[in-house]
């Protein structure tokens, strides 16, 4: 059972039932023995008023209410019975309804006399009490005084009367437990139903809230100071994911626009370069430059999706990771020296601080592709005629290579958004051999290696990567 | 008719540009933002066809800037941004057209030829004066249903009569329209197209559909 409404109203039903059951298994008889023992209070009072009226005397033993006998007594549909024995067992007199019938003798001392259950001889169910008495002898008291006449005049008497209405009561009783408790099963069923309705609505309407999300409704946030307290843990938790998960979407919105604009641009060249030297083949200088161009964007399409496969490849773990010293100073020397055309054509200072030595102990590929992606943005995005700067340097158990560059147009804000895929500061998108990979594939190689890998505006319009590289060997480094 | 063309890819300038020239344009590229909005107020264009995102000034700046200056060129927006929202804000922002990238070159051409037709107010591609019947699609001219050959020049500056009939073009309107700034101009180029041209579209003894006006420059009477 999944629901947690039906859980709990099947518990709480559950529960009150067995309450109910457990009440009704203690009321039934506690009202049974309460009214049993009223009905043998009731019989005993009636046969110790009975006992008052046997008088002994010189003679024997006079039943004053045997020659004027009580109604009740008598023959008829309801008659009560008694019948009164002498100490030696003999029947001394019974009452007119018993007729020719004896009552069972069994009688206890008059004080603990015996209550027993029988079948009057009329066939009733019936209750009894059996008592032992001495009658009293006020005549005899006062003609012989000290006379012990108690001793020889001991009679026991049964009363008995039938238990039908007792028993109806009792039936009723029952019935009125079971058809009261099953009345009372069906409201509490009502009762907690409703209840259980009322109070989970606030879980209902926070479930219908959410089934109502999807990726247009990423700014819906729930009013957490409205929340029942136990579903305030549950509002403030969905906010913030849903937070994340609208800035996950806007990133993936924007790298998908990005990237089509990426493919975009070189397809639309690809074709309309295409087209044009399929229509004007006549014009042979225009389509022998076509066809260097076309073989340009193939090529930028090319480097665009290696580069975007890399990154996934990094970003999935799969990246084929073997340690290995290499020489740092002669991994970014070789590096620079694949800039250096592009270094002097738009006029830019290198300021090299790299020790000779400085040794590290990284994997060889993912560190040249660090190394070049990061001059790479450098010499890309230093403005004409700026400045390099290349430093390395001990820094705790490892180097720390710093990499600046004067740089404008960055602002703090700017930097979370440099790692994202495909983002470029300049919306034109002009440079078309950067694709807005560099830094983010950086970043995939320098996480691959276990790098600290850091961004910054050290001052104005300089920008500064940071990257501690774990010491390859003794030496660490050492100054050239 | 001069068209001018700001697009910050190279290659788009040299495939746009080529089928656009073939076509019988004069073009005029830029690939800098500042520099398109500056030769677009500078000088008078039959249409311009414009990127959005551009280095310098984005495109749809430069948009607003021409239609606040109440200019009234028409406008084709030539980008990758595909969405309804940007194709919207496009032509709210005063752009006659909009494609999108990658596009057919063919396709462009006749957007341009629209835009111009509907920039002289007309609607049929076949412009009729007299007996003559100029198809602006084709580039044909035809007299009485019999066409008349015409060189790339002849028909270039027939058409620009044609569409601006009844109105005096000055010998520079002519030669910015037909040779734009870039190419040097003879000086005696538009005055010989002129006289070639008269004497393949004017029957012998008839009144030149084209005439001089002394000190101001030439015009089509239709």
């Amino acid at each position: 059972m999944k629901s947690i409404g039906q859980r709990l109203r099947l518990q709480l039903m559950t529960g009150l039932a067995g309450l109910m059951i457990a009440g009704a298994l203690i009321l039934y008889p506690s009202v049974r023995a309460i009214l049993l023992s009223e009905f043998d209070y009731a019989l005993l009072a009636k046969a110790r008023a009975l006992t008052t009226l046997p008088d002994p005397n010189r003679e024997g033993i006079n039943l004053s209410f045997a020659q004027a006998p009580l109604p009740e007594f008598q023959s008829r549909p309801d008659a009560e019975f008694f019948q009164v024995w002498l100490r030696d067992g003999s029947p001394f007199a019974r009452s007119p309804s018993l007729e020719t019938a004896d009552l069972p003798y069994r009688v206890g001392p008059e004080n603990a006399p015996e209550f027993f259950d029988l079948t009057l001889p009329d066939g009733r169910p019936g209750r009894a009490v059996g008592i032992g008495f001495v009658p009293e002898a006020d005549e005899l008291e006062e003609a012989e005084p000290g006379a012990e006449v108690g001793a020889r005049y001991t009679v026991s008497m049964v009363l008995a009367r039938d238990t039908a209405r007792l028993h109806r009561t009792l039936h009723g009783l029952l019935g009125g437990i079971v058809v009261g408790g099953a009345g009372l099963v069906g409201m509490m069923a009502w009762v907690v139903g409703r209840g259980t309705r009322a109070g989970l609505r606030p879980v209902r309407d926070l479930a219908e809230q959410v089934r109502g999300i999807d990726a247009r409704t990423l700014e819906t946030r729930w009013p957490v100071e409205s929340l029942p307290e136990e579903l305030r843990p549950i509002g403030e938790q969905l906010n913030r994911m849903m937070a994340r998960l609208l800035a996950a979407f806007d990133r993936e919105r924007q790298f998908t626009a990005n990237a089509a604009h990426e493919l975009l641009t070189p397809i639309a060249e690809l074709r309309s370069l295409a087209e044009a030297a399929l229509k004007w083949r006549e014009d042979t200088e225009a389509t022998g430059e076509f066809a260097a161009e076309v073989l340009d964007s193939a090529q930028q399409m090319e480097h665009l999706a290696r580069a975007l496969l890399s990154l996934a490849r990094m970003e999935a773990g799969m990246a084929d990771v073997r340690l290995e010293p290499v020489n740092l100073a002669e991994l970014l020397d070789e590096m620079r020296q694949c800039f250096d055309e592009r270094i002097s054509a738009r006029r830019l200072s290198m300021r090299w601080n790299v020790p000779g030595m400085a040794q590290a102990r990284t994997d060889r590929a993912l560190c040249r592709g660090i190394c070049f992606n990061l001059l790479d943005n450098a010499v890309e995005y230093t403005p004409a005629g700026g400045v390099i700067e290349c430093e390395v340097a001990p820094h705790e158990d490892g180097l720390r290579m710093t990499l600046a560059n004067t740089a404008q147009g960055l602002v703090p804000g700017d930097l979370p958004r440099l790692f994202e895929p495909l983002w470029r500061k300049d919306k034109a998108r002009t440079a078309r051999a950067h694709a807005g990979l560099g830094l983010p594939l950086a970043l995939a190689y320098a996480k691959a290696l276990g790098m600290r890998f850091d961004v910054a505006l050290p001052r104005e319009d300089w920008f500064e990567v940071i990257l501690d590289v774990p010491a390859g060997g003794p030496e660490g480094v050492s100054s050239s | 008719m001069r068209i001018l063309l700001v697009e910050d890819s190279s290659k788009l300038q040299r495939a746009v540009g080529l089928a656009l020239r073939k076509a019988g344009y004069v073009v005029d590229v830029t690939g800098d933002g500042e520099e398109g909005f500056w030769l677009a107020t500078e000088n008078r264009y039959d249409v311009l066809v414009l990127d959005l995102m551009l280095p310098g000034l984005d495109g749809m700046e430069i948009l607003r800037r021409l239609r606040k200056q109440g200019c009234q060129t028409p406008v084709l927006i030539l980008t990758v941004k595909s969405s309804v929202e940007d194709r919207v804000t496009g032509l709210r922002a005063g752009a006659d057209d909009y494609l999108t990238k990658p596009f057919s070159l063919e396709e462009l051409v006749a957007r341009v030829e629209s835009l111009i037709r509907r920039g002289y107010g007309e609607r049929s591609p076949v412009v009729r004066l007299g007996n003559l019947e100029l198809n602006t699609t084709s580039r044909t001219l035809a007299r009485d249903g019999e066409p008349v050959s015409l060189t790339p020049r002849e028909y270039r500056l027939l058409e620009l009569l044609a569409l601006r009939r009844g109105e005096v073009l000055s010998r520079a309107d002519i030669e910015e329209h037909l040779y734009g700034e870039e190419m040097e101009v003879f000086s005696n180029v538009v005055e010989s197209t002129i006289s070639s041209l008269r004497k393949k579209i004017d029957p012998s003894g008839s009144e030149p559909l084209i005439q001089t006006r002394r000190g101001m420059g030439y015009v089509l009477e239709a």
